[in-house]
């Protein structure tokens, strides 16, 4: 093995550089005085003796250059001198140096990031054992392909289900989680027990649910989610077995959810089970659809065999109750990761294509900067050359170079990245799902890895062309103009530019427009004081059953809110505007009795308000009066109506006029219109204005309590900040009813911004990317531009001797670079008009806003020339003498 | 024997590992124990000895610790290793075999063939 011992030795001697020297002249020193001694001994005089054995043994220096080689340093010595080499060579050009790491830094952060969000949503199996067998199992309607299910086929499906080898439910669970201080609404989920056998899931601390939590009359248990517990209670231990208030009960913690618990409900805070056994709707066939199915393949079943079995089950189910399961077409069962992140494979995809084809603008960018560079250092190599370097000297020294910036590029780059995936829970959109698992792993680290080498193999490759065909003689003479090679170089080079300038110019028009588009959406009237209305959203646990509790509780509320100093006006409704909820109930304004088939009555939506509102909430009255406190439960049933409904349906005066709402199972009801109110943004801010039908709180049907009790937002308007507001309706609140959670306290604003919040992040994408394809672009044609002019620096000179002046030097130059640039715009707007789905990705439906095109079309020509000027100016004051003379 | 005769650099290595089979030596004592026992026919270069010695050391057929010399010096002394010795024995093996076949080709008479 005596690489190993050559490995062990080299070690040594590299380790301890300086004993290995000094070794080498002890010995020196010793041989010298022996030879001397022996010489004096054979008769000479000393110094004669030390002249002789000197010369005997030659030029010590060669004789440690051949120690040293012998052990192998000279290759660590010679690597040593490239690299301090090579940095003199990028400090000397700083503008080179930053150029070229920043471009590579930013491209290796870009797609490192991008990687790492498409490896965690995308490539990594989910983080249960063997999550590749776990389905989705869902209802297939006509109306919905994923629908949920009832209690009844759970147990059904169950007790019938073969291919698997468990299944198990959750249902979607808002609670409010009462501790000393706060009241809060915590997302959650009621499942069944045997959910996380299923998925193979690990407590992070405690235990989970087990089979015997389900039972009726077992001790309520509750587990919490990680965050919570590190949140609300330090994630101390001492939490497994603490009691806490949920949903105005006492319940155990028994234990904590893993740290990463992904299911298509997400942000799940509290689970508890479904306790099937006695829920009142166990055999109720057509009850609620609420609940969704997780299954485990069994060992060997496909999904398609699963989904086929239970579509049979179905069928059986389907003939047993017809009436009940007469919309449940089938089963189906899907593999669970696909559908945690599948809708948004292809926008991942998508981005990640994006960063990909930055970072090839990248290199072909640097790779022209390099040429540039190399081409200003033939002088240099050629002297090399000269003196005695071999050309795999040279190629070592152009290799540790590349490594230089392509190591220093990935270094800040990979820094970056760590930086952009650990906020990444801050700017990644909320539609992405398992962003706790974005982490910067190995295969991550490969990526940069890799990203890194290919660079650095591009950048010693490139100029290879350049100091391979050099033969010494040539080189020591003036430059060459470069052959047929050269020239499809120039034509490849001159194309990727081109492109470049072409996807700047689109993703320019892209992002002016969607800015244009998004300052408007922003000040578009709301038909609400958007900034002066504050709201705070509530919810009331299940003890309140009928009108005459809710209609309490908002009375005593509403004095309670009144007593804050500041506040003017206040007022409730069931759902606020742009809080992105739904509710709307079909109506008939025909003034005639409607049949039993309401399904193909237009919609309108539906709010339940207190008097206040209008007032706290800043929504004008248009005609007629608002609520009052005479509209109460026994009095004539009365609404309000917006502007966009009394013209679409009530024709003429609209007050006075006799609306059918079906807002309840029993019947239609009833409502006199007494006032029209201005058009209030629902559900979006652009689109036309939509159909709303307000009624009075005091006058609700029984059926909608349920409704109020998970959703009613109270708004206020006066002279105070929603801080204050914050911490004085919470205890307001907390006075009224101790289990009543308070949550979502701001300025109506908030709701505007959240539904802008996609939208910001698609502008901020295309924006960052526009600003990208711009600086690429513009580095791009300078580096064709400089090395153009660094081709032609002796054509040049001889211009200026026979007599072009340098304005005419300048126009030759930016010449070219100016048809360059509109060839690539022209083929920029060419695109923009025509591939459609580039289009609809970029801005979506709306129509290209020419003005804009062009405005940024001239923009871009304008930068993009100006890259060039510098390297025309610098061609200008080319001295005559100085370039012929090379 | 006039002028010292030139050593392939293959040669040298095996009389360096032959010089030091016989005990311990530093560099200077290898170059007079060569001197030695080719009966001063051969003359090492000076400048070649320690390169040899470094390659061999580098190859783990030397071995070498510091020591005191006959007048009380701090020299480098190098020895065999096991490996060194293996090899040692290789080449002399070598070395007899192609001496012995250059012999029969430089006898051949003409009218052998």
């Amino acid at each position: 093995m005596t690489w190993l011992a050559r490995v062990r030795s080299f070690l040594r001697a590299a380790l301890s550089r300086r004993r290995f020297e000094r070794e080498m002249d002890g010995e020196l020193r010793f041989h010298l005085e022996a030879r001397a001694a022996h010489l004096e001994r054979g008769g000479l005089d000393a110094a004669a003796a030390r002249r002789q054995a000197r010369r005997e043994l030659g030029d010590p220096l060669r004789w440690k250059e051949a120690g040293r080689e012998a052990r192998g340093l000279s290759w660590l010595d010679e690597v040593g001198t490239d690299l301090r080499y090579g940095l003199r060579w990028l400090r000397r050009r700083p503008a080179f140096a930053i150029a070229a790491v920043s471009t590579l830094a930013l491209a290796t952060a870009a797609n490192t990031t991008m990687f790492a969000m498409v490896d965690a949503v995308l490539l990594r199996p989910l983080p249960f054992a063997n999550a590749d067998h776990l389905v989705y199992v869902a209802s297939v309607r006509g109306d919905n392909p994923a629908a949920p299910f009832t209690l009844p086929e759970f147990l059904d499906y169950r007790a019938a289900a073969r291919g698997l080898s468990g299944l198990a439910a959750y249902a979607n669970w808002s609670a409010s989680f009462s501790s000393d201080d706060a009241t809060d609404r915590l997302q959650g989920a009621r499942v069944s027990a045997n959910l996380f056998e299923v998925l193979g899931a690990s407590a992070s601390a405690g235990r989970l649910l087990a089979d015997a939590d389900d039972q009726p009359d077992a001790p309520r248990v509750v587990v919490i989610s990680h965050r919570l517990w590190q949140q609300r209670f330090g994630a101390s231990g001492d939490v497994i077995g603490r009691p806490i208030r949920i949903n105005g009960e006492t319940a155990v913690v028994v234990g904590v959810l893993p740290r990463q618990f992904p299911l298509p409900l997400r942000d799940i805070d509290v689970v508890v089970p479904l306790v099937p056994g006695v829920d009142p709707v166990r055999q109720a066939r057509g009850s609620t659809n609420f609940l969704r199915f997780i299954g485990r393949l069994g060992p060997g079943v496909t999904a398609a065999q699963a989904t086929a079995e239970l579509t049979a089950v179905c069928a059986r189910l389907r003939s047993q109750f017809p009436v009940e399961y007469a919309r449940k077409l089938g089963v189906s069962a899907t593999p669970l990761a696909d559908v945690i992140g599948g809708d948004l494979r292809p926008m991942l995809l998508a981005l990640l294509l994006s960063v990909a084809v930055v970072l090839t603008a990248a290199l072909s960018n640097l790779l022209g900067l390099v040429l540039v560079r190399t081409n200003g250092r033939r002088s240099e190599m050629s002297v090399r050359v000269a003196l005695g370097a071999s050309r795999s000297r040279l190629v070592r020294q152009l290799a540790v170079e590349a490594l230089l910036v392509a190591g220093g590029a990935s270094v800040i780059g990979l820094g970056l990245s760590a930086l952009a995936i650990s906020s990444a829970p801050v700017w990644a959109p909320a539609s992405v799902p398992r962003v706790g698992e974005i982490q910067l792993g190995l295969p991550e680290l490969a990526c940069a890895a890799g990203l890194a080498v290919i660079a650095a193999l591009l950048l010693t490759v490139a100029p290879l062309g350049l100091v391979g065909r050099m033969r010494v003689q040539d080189a020591l003479k003036s430059m060459g103009r470069g052959g047929t090679g050269d020239r499809r170089h120039h034509r490849l080079r001159d194309g990727l530019v081109a492109a470049e300038i072409a996807l700047a110019l689109v993703l320019l028009v892209a992002a002016s427009q969607l800015v244009h588009e998004f300052g408007r959406l922003q000040h578009v009237d709301p038909g609400f004081e958007a900034d002066r209305a504050i709201e705070a959203r509530v919810s009331l646990p299940s003890t309140y059953r009928t009108p005459a509790d809710l209609a309490r509780f908002g009375d005593r509320l509403m004095d309670a809110i009144m007593a804050i100093p500041g506040v003017r006006d206040a007022g409730l409704i069931s759902v606020a505007p742009m809080s992105g909820l739904l509710a709307a109930v079909p109506f008939d304004a025909t003034g005639e009795s409607a049949g039993g088939d309401f399904t193909k009555l237009p919609l309108t939506n539906f709010r339940v308000i207190t008097p206040g509102y209008l007032a706290a909430a800043g929504t004008r009255i248009v005609r007629g009066r608002g609520f009052t406190d005479r509209d109460r439960a026994g009095a004539t049933a009365v609404a309000l109506v917006s502007e966009a409904l009394a013209q679409q349906w009530l024709r003429g005066d609209a007050l006075g006029h006799r609306i059918q709402i079906f807002d309840n199972n029993t019947g239609p009801v009833w409502v006199e219109v007494v006032g029209v109110v201005e058009n209030v943004r629902e559900a979006s801010m652009s689109g036309p204005p939509v159909a709303d039908l307000y009624i009075p709180l005091a006058q609700i049907h029984p059926d909608i309590v349920g409704l109020l009790r998970n959703s009613q937002f109270w708004m206020v308007r006066g002279e105070l900040t929603p801080e204050l507001f914050a911490t004085s309706v919470t205890q307001a609140v907390r006075a009224v009813d101790r289990d009543a959670a308070v949550s979502g306290i701001g300025p109506m604003r908030q709701n505007i911004q959240a539904w802008l919040a996609p939208r910001r992040f698609s502008l901020t994408m295309v924006s960052g990317f526009a600003l990208t394809a711009v600086l690429l672009a513009v580095s791009g044609l300078y580096g064709l531009v400089a090395y153009a002019v660094s081709q032609r620096r002796r054509e040049i000179g001889l211009r200026m001797a026979l007599g072009a002046s340098a304005a005419d030097i300048r126009r030759m130059v930016l010449g070219s670079a100016a048809r360059l640039t509109a060839t690539g715009i022209a083929a920029g707007i060419a695109l923009t008009l025509s591939a459609r789905p580039l289009k609809a990705w970029l801005i979506g439906d709306a129509p290209v806003d020419l003005t804009l095109a062009v405005l940024s079309a001239v923009v871009l020509f304008v930068i993009v020339i100006g890259a060039g000027a510098l390297p025309a100016r610098r061609a200008s004051r080319i001295a005559p003498t100085v370039a012929l003379g090379e | 024997m006039g002028n010292p005769a030139e050593l392939l650099q293959g040669t040298l290595d095996l009389l360096i590992l032959k010089a030091v089979s016989l005990g311990p030596l530093n560099g200077y004592a290898v170059l007079l124990r060569i001197q030695q026992m080719s009966r001063d026919e051969l003359r090492v270069q000076q400048g070649s000895l320690y390169p040899a010695l470094y390659r061999l050391e580098h190859q783990g057929l030397l071995a070498s610790e510091w020591g005191e010399s006959d007048n009380k010096r701090k020299a480098r002394f190098y020895t065999l290793t096991p490996a060194g010795r293996r090899r040692l024995k290789e080449e002399i093996t070598y070395w007899r075999q192609l001496s012995g076949a250059i012999g029969h080709v430089l006898a051949t008479a003409a009218d052998d063939l």
